[in-house]
């Protein structure tokens, strides 16, 4: 197997809107890139935080630990913090935990 | 129970978070090339939650193990143990925040359990195949 990130985290900046997307696989090992760039994009006082979850191919718990703990950082730094949009299968991990509610998730 | 299994793989992971993606692509990739692309969804996020338990909470190389059998399959990943697998209370806020994995398994999966032996860890589960009832 390569070394390569199975995970792609870009970020976008738009005034004091960050918009994070995440692509392909997510899980305990990819999690501490979009930790750090969550703590950057809160660091960067933006207002609202938007994660782009349309390209996530895998997901399982640890993505949606990732999630919770992204939402806290950014609730303790009083920042807007959704989810949108979100691909089937990180849909489907948020139901199975019963955790949809959770986010701010936004219908296309 | 006494049946011999069809197909069988085994892999030996350092305990590592890299573990879970080495884990699951061996096991899509497994399934794939025996024909049961139908159980791949459930089994992909299983094993993922399994390896991620025991790299968080085992200790030791993780081993993995995937059989194929008449009517079922059966995925079985240990370690050298420290962790008690069990379902925990989820918790949503704090440093002990989830509690998830095993309740997932739990759904995706027609049984699960674990056993302890040698100073091994094991957690197997059992899923029957598609067109096996």
């Amino acid at each position: 197997m390569s070394d390569e990130p199975l995970l792609d985290v870009s970020v976008r900046k738009s005034g004091t809107r960050a918009t994070i997307a995440v692509a392909g696989e997510f899980d305990m090992s990819s999690s501490p890139l979009f930790r750090a760039a969550v703590g950057q994009a809160l660091e960067d006082a933006v207002e609202v935080v938007i994660i782009d979850a349309s390209g996530l191919t895998f997901a399982d718990s640890s993505a949606v630990l990732a999630l919770l703990k992204a939402r806290e950082a950014a609730e303790a730094h009083s920042v807007e913090f959704q989810v949108t949009p979100i691909s089937e299968e990180l849909e489907r991990i948020l139901e199975l935990t019963g955790l949809g509610q959770m986010f701010d998730i936004q219908d296309e | 129970m006494g049946d011999e299994p069809s197909h069988q793989i085994y892999e030996v992971l350092s305990g590592v978070p890299e573990a879970v993606p080495r884990a699951r692509q061996l096991v899509v990739n497994s399934l794939r090339a025996w024909g049961l692309s139908g159980i791949v969804e459930a089994l992909k996020v299983t094993v993922a939650e399994l390896v991620t338990n025991a790299v968080r909470h085992g200790r030791g190389p993780i081993h993995v193990t995937l059989a194929v059998f008449r009517d079922r399959v059966r995925l079985e990943v240990g370690d050298r143990g420290g962790g008690h697998p069990a379902i925990r209370a989820v918790q949503l806020t704090g440093p002990a925040m989830g509690g998830w994995g095993l309740r997932i398994v739990d759904q995706l999966v027609d049984r699960w359990g674990t056993h302890t032996a040698s100073g091994q860890t094991v957690v197997w589960i059992e899923k029957a195949l598609p067109d096996a009832s």
